[in-house]
C-alpha cells in the first residue's frame, strides 16, 4: 500500500475562511498582495530508483502548486484587520507546507499549520533484494491555534496538534534460525492539546502552559505463507502476526516566571513537568503463530532443542530466548505511569557595566514505574522476565540530572568580550525490572566538570572572530559506561571589507577518549577514540542589485578507533576486534542568481559531495579481515530562467541534473528534472 | 540619555516611563514621513505597527528615540541609528518590550546575547515580512552557521528547511526545549518515540538522540554517526555489556537493528527484539 494515499489532508481548512475576506459594499478597498505559482516537474531517473526515492523523498512527476501567499490587510480597521497565507508544494510533493494567520494584531491571533514529510528507503537492493528493510512512510502533522489578548496585560492561548504517520515497512526477523520478511504498518497518532495563559503583576511576568498529549501506536508485524530466506531448511510460517496497541496520556504542565529585581538582578524561574497528571502508558499484545520448526516438526510438537512437549494449542518456535513452546494466541499487558519535574532557573547580575555572572541550574527528575504481564512463551504461566521467581515483572526507571553553570561575562574593551565558565553535571539512574542484575545496573555519573569559555573580537565593522572552547571529563556518562574525556574547539571568523561582499571561515575540532574493562571478566577490554574536524570557507558577493554569488567549500574528517581484547570464558580463546572508521567528507556549494535590468531573471546552482574512507573491521578468532571502501559522490546542477510579464504574470523553467555513484555500484543513480513554473503576482 | 528616552518612550505596553523621554522634543510621525517616505509607507503593515498598545503617532521614535533635533538638521547624528550600537546597547531597545515574550524572558543570558549578537542581525524592525524576518528558514541561520549549513549537503540530510523548528536562537539553550523532558524537540515531528517505554534505551533519556544521531546532516543512513552501524553499536555496548556472542568477529561488521528492531524503547522486550 502506498503510503502518500493513505492519509486524508486537512488543507481544506487553510483556505475556508478567504470568503471572510470580502468587504462590506461600499467599504474602502482592502490591501492584499500575494503570488500564486503552479509547477509541472517532469522527472527521468536511471539506475537505482531505489536509492534515488531515498535521497529525494520520492520526489515525482507532475503537477504541484509550487507556492502560494496571499496578505490581506483591511483599510479600516475591524474584527480582522490582517491575513496572512503562506503554501508550498502542495498536490504531492514529499514536503508539504501551509500556514495561515488571520485575526487582529491587538486582539487576537488564528493560526492553521499543516505539513506533510514522505520518508524512504529501501535496503533490499543491496543485498541482492534478500536481507534487508524497507520503510516507506509520511508523517502529517496539522496545528491549530488561537491566542487572544485579553488586554495589554492577559493572553490567553489555546492549541491543538494532530500527528500522525503512516506507511509500511518491511524488515527481517530470525525466528527459528532463519530470516522472514515481516510487513508492518507503520501507523501512529497523536493529539496534543494545550491551554495557557501569560500574564503580568507588577513587574513581574507570568507564563502558563498546560498541554495534554494522547497518542494510539498500532504495531501489526505479520507474514503468511513464508518459507523463510534459507529455503535449505525446514523452518517455514503459516502465519506470523504479532499485534501491539500502546495508548497513554501525559500530562504536561509549565510555569515560568520572569521578574527584574532592581536594577542589576534578572531571574527566570520555570517548572515544567507531571505537575497535574501523571505519564500513562497501556500497551496490550496478541500473537499468532503457525508453522514448521527447524528440526521438520509441526509447531505444536515438541520443541527440538529443549525437548519441551508443547500444549495442543501451543507451537514451538525460538522467537523468545531458547526453544520454546508459543501458544496460537499469546497475549501481554503492561501498566506504566510516572512522574516528570523539571526545575530550571537562570539568574543575571550586572556585577558592573561591563562585567555580569550569569548563574544557571537545571534539575530533571523523571520516575517511571509499573507492570508487566504477558504469556507469550507457551509454558501456560505468566512470563517471568527478572527472575525474580514472580510472574508479574515490575519496571522502575527513575533518573535525575543536575546541571549547574556559572559564568562571568566581561567586555573589557567596546570591540572585546569574552566568556568563562564553570559546568557541573550529576546524572543518576536507578532501574529494576530489566533482567539481570548487570541489566539492572544502576548508573551515578560522579563528579563531571567542564570548563566552557568563548571569546568575540569585533575590532571593526567589518570583522568579526568567535572563539568557543570546552573541556570536560565526564566519569560515567550514560552514552558510553567508560570514563571518558571530551574536548572541542571552535573558531569563527567572519570578514566584510567592502559592502556587498562577505567572507565567513569556520573551524571545529572535536575529541573524545574513553575506555572500560568488562565488568564481568577482567580479561576483556574495550577502548575507543573518535576525533574530527570540520572546516569551511564561504564568500557571499553582491554585485550591486542585478546579482549575488554564493561559493562555499567545505570538509568534514572524521576517525573513530574502537578495540575490543575479549576473553571469551568457557571457550579458551582470546580475540581482538578492531573496527576503524575512517571517514572524509568534501563539500562544493556555488549559487549565481542574476536580474537583467528588464524582465529576465536567471540563477544558477551547484552542489557536490564526495565522501571517502574506508572501514576496518579486525577480528582474530575466524581471521577476519573485512577492509570496507566508503566512497559516495553526489553532484546536483541546475539552472533556471524566469520571464516577468508587466502585468505580475510570470514563467519559468529550471533544468537539474544529478548524478549518485557509490561504492556499491548497484546504488548509482543519475537522473534530471525538467521544472516548468507559471505564475503571478498580484 | 537618548537611549534612556527611548525606553521611555516606548508604547504603553511597557513598564518603563522614564519621565527623560521628555527632555527631548519628539518629531512625530508624519514628519519623519517627509523623509523616509519609502519606509514610512510600508511600516503600517508591520507586526509592529499592529502590536497591541503600539503609539502610532510616535512609531518611529519609539525605536529610533527624538527626531525633533534630526528633522531639523537633517544630520544622521541626531538620532538613534541601531546598527550603529553595540549590540548590547541595540538589544536593551527591543528587548524593553520583547523580553517579556515568552521565549524571550532569558534572553539577556542567551547563547546570541552573549555572543554579541544583535536582534537586528536575524530581523528587520521596518519588514512587512512575518517575524519580521525579510531572510527566513536555514539561508538565514547560513550566514553565520556556513558550517552547518555545510552538514544539509551531505549525502544525508534533515529534511527541515527551517532551523527554528528545533532551535531557540533567543533561549540559554540552543534547542526550543529541554532534551530530556519527554524529548519533545525530536519528537514533536517522531512522536512514536517519545515514550514512555517500559524499556527505555538509556542514552536516548538521558543524552537524547544525538547520542547516535548527526541531526543536520550526515554521509550514513539514518543520519548516523557511524556506519556500519554496529561500530555506533560498540561505542557504548562493547564486551563490557554485551553477551559473549556479540563480540565475535563475525558481528563486527552488522547491522545491530536487524534483530533488536525497537531500538528506541520497547513496551514488550528488555533487549528491544520487539516493539
Amino acid at each position: 500500500m502506498d503510503a502518500r494515499t493513505t492519509c486524508r489532508s486537512p488543507l481544506w481548512v487553510l483556505w475556508a475562511w478567504l470568503p471572510l475576506l470580502n468587504s462590506p459594499a461600499g467599504a474602502e478597498e482592502p490591501e492584499t498582495r500575494g503570488s500564486v505559482e503552479i509547477v509541472y516537474r517532469s522527472v527521468s531517473v536511471d539506475g537505482s530508483r531505489n536509492k534515488y526515492n531515498e535521497d529525494f523523498d520520492a520526489l515525482e512527476s507532475g503537477l504541484r502548486l509550487g507556492a502560494w501567499t496571499f496578505d490581506w490587510q483591511p483599510a479600516e480597521k475591524g474584527a480582522l484587520d490582517y491575513a496572512r497565507l503562506d503554501a508550498r508544494g502542495l498536490g504531492g510533493d514529499p514536503y508539504e507546507r501551509a500556514s495561515a494567520r488571520l485575526g487582529r494584531k491587538d486582539r487576537y491571533e488564528l493560526r492553521l499549520d499543516y505539513s506533510k514529510q514522505d520518508y524512504f528507503y529501501d535496503l533490499f537492493e543491496l543485498v541482492n533484494n534478500e536481507d534487508g528493510a524497507r520503510w516507506d512512510a509520511v508523517r502529517r502533522t496539522a496545528e491549530l491555534g488561537l491566542d487572544v489578548h485579553v488586554s495589554d496585560r492577559v493572553r490567553l492561548t489555546f492549541g491543538f496538534q494532530e500527528n500522525a504517520r503512516s506507511g509500511t515497512s518491511l524488515f527481517m526477523k530470525d525466528i527459528e534460525r532463519d530470516l522472514f520478511r515481516l510487513e508492518t504498518p507503520l501507523d501512529a497518532l497523536v493529539h496534543r492539546y494545550t491551554v495557557g495563559a501569560d500574564f503580568r503583576v507588577g513587574t513581574v511576568d507570568v507564563l502558563f502552559r498546560q498541554q495534554l498529549r494522547r497518542y494510539d501506536n498500532q504495531f501489526d508485524n505479520m507474514t503468511e505463507g513464508d518459507l523463510g530466506l534459507d529455503t535449505g531448511n525446514a523452518t517455514a510460517l503459516d502465519t506470523y502476526h504479532w499485534s501491539q496497541n500502546d495508548s497513554g496520556a501525559t500530562d504536561l504542565t509549565t510555569l515560568r516566571v520572569h521578574t527584574p529585581i532592581g536594577e542589576r538582578l534578572e531571574l527566570t524561574v520555570s517548572l515544567a513537568g507531571s505537575l497535574v497528571g501523571r505519564e500513562e502508558l497501556e500497551s496490550h499484545i496478541r500473537l499468532t503463530q503457525l508453522g514448521t520448526s527447524f528440526s521438520g516438526s509441526e509447531f505444536g510438537g515438541t520443541c527440538a532443542a529443549s525437548g519441551t512437549p508443547c500444549a495442543s494449542d501451543a507451537t514451538c518456535a525460538a522467537i523468545m530466548a531458547g526453544d520454546v513452546c508459543v501458544p496460537h494466541e499469546g497475549r501481554g499487558a503492561v501498566n506504566l505511569d510516572g512522574d516528570t519535574l523539571l526545575v530550571s532557573s537562570d539568574l543575571q547580575v550586572d556585577v558592573a557595566s561591563n562585567v555580569a555572572v550569569v548563574l544557571q541550574y537545571r534539575s530533571l527528575d523523571r520516575d517511571l514505574g509499573g507492570t508487566l504481564a504477558r504469556d507469550l512463551d507457551g509454558d501456560g504461566a505468566e512470563d517471568d522476565l527478572d527472575g525474580d521467581g514472580n510472574p508479574a515483572t515490575t519496571i522502575r526507571n527513575d533518573y535525575r540530572i543536575r546541571t549547574a553553570t556559572a559564568a562571568v561575562d566581561v567586555r573589557p574593551a567596546k570591540a572585546v568580550r569574552f566568556r568563562v565558565g564553570y559546568r557541573r553535571i550529576e546524572r543518576e539512574l536507578d532501574r529494576d525490572g530489566f533482567g539481570d542484575a548487570q541489566r539492572d545496573l544502576d548508573y551515578d555519573s560522579g563528579d563531571d566538570a567542564a570548563l566552557v569559555a568563548s571569546l568575540h573580537l569585533k575590532p571593526k565593522s567589518w570583522l568579526r572572530f568567535d572563539a568557543d572552547y570546552e573541556d570536560g571529563d565526564v566519569d560515567q556518562p550514560f552514552h558510553a559506561v567508560a570514563p571518558q574525556e571530551s574536548r572541542h574547539l571552535r573558531l569563527r571568523l567572519k570578514l566584510r571589507p567592502k559592502d556587498g561582499t562577505e567572507i565567513g571561515v569556520s573551524f571545529l575540532d572535536f575529541e573524545r577518549d574513553n575506555a572500560a574493562l568488562d565488568i564481568r571478566d577482567p580479561a576483556s577490554l574495550w577502548s575507543g577514540a573518535a576525533d574530527g574536524t570540520t572546516r569551511s570557507l564561504e564568500w557571499r558577493q553582491r554585485f550591486g542589485e542585478p546579482a549575488s554569488l554564493t561559493l562555499r567549500y567545505s570538509r568534514q574528517d572524521f576517525l573513530s578507533d574502537v578495540g575490543i581484547t575479549f576473553d571469551r570464558a568457557g571457550f579458551g580463546a582470546v580475540e581482538d576486534g578492531r573496527s576503524v572508521f575512517d571517514n572524509e567528507n568534501t563539500q562544493f556549494f556555488g549559487q549565481l542568481d542574476f536580474r537583467w535590468g528588464g524582465p529576465w531573471e536567471a540563477y544558477a546552482r551547484y552542489w557536490g559531495v564526495e565522501s571517502e574512507g574506508n572501514n576496518l573491521v579486525l577480528g582474530s578468532v575466524s581471521g577476519l579481515v573485512n577492509d570496507e571502501t566508503i566512497a559516495q559522490d553526489f553532484t546536483h546542477a541546475e539552472a533556471g530562467l524566469v520571464y516577468r510579464f508587466g502585468s505580475g504574470v510570470y514563467v519559468g523553467g529550471s533544468l537539474a541534473d544529478f548524478d549518485y555513484d557509490d561504492a556499491n555500484d548497484r546504488l548509482d543513480y543519475d537522473g534530471r528534472i525538467l521544472t516548468l513554473r507559471f505564475g503571478t503576482t498580484f | 540619555m537618548r537611549i534612556r528616552a527611548i525606553l521611555g518612550g516606548l508604547g504603553p505596553w511597557c513598564l518603563v516611563a522614564s519621565l527623560a523621554a521628555a527632555a527631548e522634543p519628539y518629531a512625530g510621525s508624519e514628519k519623519c514621513a517627509e523623509c523616509h517616505a519609502d519606509v514610512t509607507a510600508s511600516f503600517g503593515r508591520t507586526a509592529h505597527a499592529r502590536a497591541p498598545g503600539w503609539d502610532a503617532a510616535r512609531a518611529c521614535e519609539s525605536c529610533h528615540g527624538p527626531g525633533a533635533a534630526h528633522a531639523e538638521s537633517g544630520e544622521p547624528e541626531g538620532i538613534v541609528r541601531l546598527r550603529t550600537l553595540p549590540a548590547d546597547e541595540a538589544n536593551a531597545i527591543c528587548l524593553e518590550c520583547h523580553r517579556r515574550q515568552e521565549n524571550h524572558f532569558s534572553f539577556r543570558a542567551s547563547i546570541h546575547h552573549l555572543a554579541d549578537v544583535a536582534c537586528i542581525s536575524c530581523h528587520n524592525p521596518h519588514s512587512t515580512e512575518e517575524k519580521l524576518l525579510p531572510v527566513r528558514g536555514r539561508e538565514l541561520c547560513a550566514g553565520c552557521h556556513e558550517g552547518i549549513a555545510a552538514q544539509f549537503e551531505l549525502p544525508r540530510r534533515h529534511p527541515l528547511d527551517d532551523c527554528t523548528e528545533c532551535h531557540d536562537p533567543h533561549a540559554t539553550r540552543s534547542l526550543r526545549t529541554d532534551t530530556s523532558l519527554f524529548r519533545e524537540v525530536c519528537t514533536h515531528c517522531h512522536m512514536e518515540k517519545q515514550g514512555p517505554f517500559v524499556f527505555d534505551h538509556d542514552v536516548i533519556m538521558v543524552d537524547g538522540c544525538v547520542s547516535c544521531h548527526e541531526v543536520h546532516g550526515s554521509p550514513n543512513r539514518h543520519l548516523l554517526k557511524h556506519e556500519p552501524q554496529v561500530n555506533l553499536c560498540y561505542q557504548c555496548h562493547s564486551a563490557t555489556v554485551t553477551p559473549g556472542w556479540h563480540s565475535a568477529p563475525r558481528f563486527l561488521n552488522e547491522k545491530c537493528t536487524a534483530c533488536h528492531t525497537a531500538i528506541h524503547g520497547s513496551n514488550t522486550s528488555p533487549f528491544f527484539l520487539e516493539e
